[in-house]
């Protein structure tokens, strides 16, 4: 009996772990973004604000890449109308760490956007 | 002479064309108003869009803002352009208070360029005779700012024959209106360079 217990308890744990989404999974490219690897993305709540920290590195010479973050609330509705887009400029082999912090505090989770400009 | 007609009537048809096109006007299609802008080095729509978001982010996580247990009352004073260029720097703070009041965080008691309208309408109620007594907005009932927002916004620009590098620095200031004290204070610069 404890043993099914055991493996149920297992079961849960790695259905719950499976739910939290992985990097590439919250980052949304458009346009030609290979050469801009997403390398670090971690995110807390501080003074009741959710921030998040996405580190990039660029591996091309090109880097006209624009970036955003889209906050998610409740339902996964987002919480305001879509940010700015924001260029970033980084040299080949370079990587930075980029800061978001959402815009209400009924912001959850996010997501990162990476956009190419001309 | 029939080869002659012929070419008047294709010389023709090719003055009517080059008109028409001439009159159509230029092509005009709707563009995203959140994208990168990069006509040239000058002030621009991202860079407004770009200092207004990061200004109220870091406002929002400020522990003046964040660790009030009502939202706040906040006016808007002055921004100083510094810069060499003409900058509405109205539009920038007015876009950091819209963001600011859409998170619910803050409230803001009309600002100096708008307090003429308010007190017009004041007296407009109270002394045209003209309202029901008891739906009157009473006078003396104005609720003072506890913090004013003001800043400054600066440029150095830099030129050669096929180069303009330009940088901004903008600083914004939260200050306690009763003891003259900076809560939070934030800064965001901005590096553009235009090559030929």
């Amino acid at each position: 009996m404890k043993k099914y217990l055991l493996i149920l308890l297992a079961a849960i744990t790695l259905v719950a772990c499976s739910s939290t989404p992985s990097m590439k999974e919250m980052t949304v490219r458009m346009g030609d973004t290979d050469s801009i690897q997403i390398t670090d993305m971690r995110s807390l709540t501080r003074n009741g604000v959710l921030t998040a920290q996405v580190t990039i590195q660029n591996d091309s010479k090109s880097n006209l890449v624009a970036y955003r973050f889209k906050w998610i609330g409740k339902n996964g509705m987002a919480v305001t109308d879509e940010e700015a887009w924001k260029p970033v400029t980084i040299g080949k082999g370079q990587s930075t760490v980029i800061m978001g912090i959402a815009p209400t505090p009924d912001a959850t989770d996010f997501r990162f956007e990476l956009n190419q400009y001309k | 002479m029939k080869m002659h007609t012929k070419t008047i009537h294709i010389s023709i048809f090719a003055m009517a064309s080059i008109l028409l096109a001439a009159c159509s006007g230029p092509q005009v299609r709707y563009g995203d108003a959140k994208a990168v802008e990069t006509v040239n080095a000058n002030y621009g729509s991202t860079d407004l869009q770009i200092i207004a978001e990061a200004m109220t982010r870091s406002l929002l996580q400020s522990k003046a803002i964040s660790g009030s247990k009502d939202a706040p009352i906040v006016t808007l004073a002055d921004v100083k352009n510094k810069t060499s260029e003409y900058i509405d720097t109205r539009v920038i703070t007015d876009k950091i208070r819209t963001q600011l009041m859409k998170s619910g965080q803050v409230r803001f008691a009309v600002s100096v360029t708008e307090m003429q309208n308010q007190t017009d309408e004041l007296k407009r109620q109270n002394q045209s005779g003209l309202y029901k007594n008891s739906t009157i907005a009473k006078t003396g009932n104005m609720q003072g700012a506890q913090y004013r927002i003001e800043g400054s916004i600066a440029s150095i620009v830099k030129n050669t024959k096929d180069v303009k590098d330009v940088y901004y620095v903008f600083n914004l200031n939260l200050i306690n209106n009763e003891s003259g004290l900076l809560e939070w204070a934030d800064e965001k610069e901005i590096r553009k360079t235009a090559t030929r």
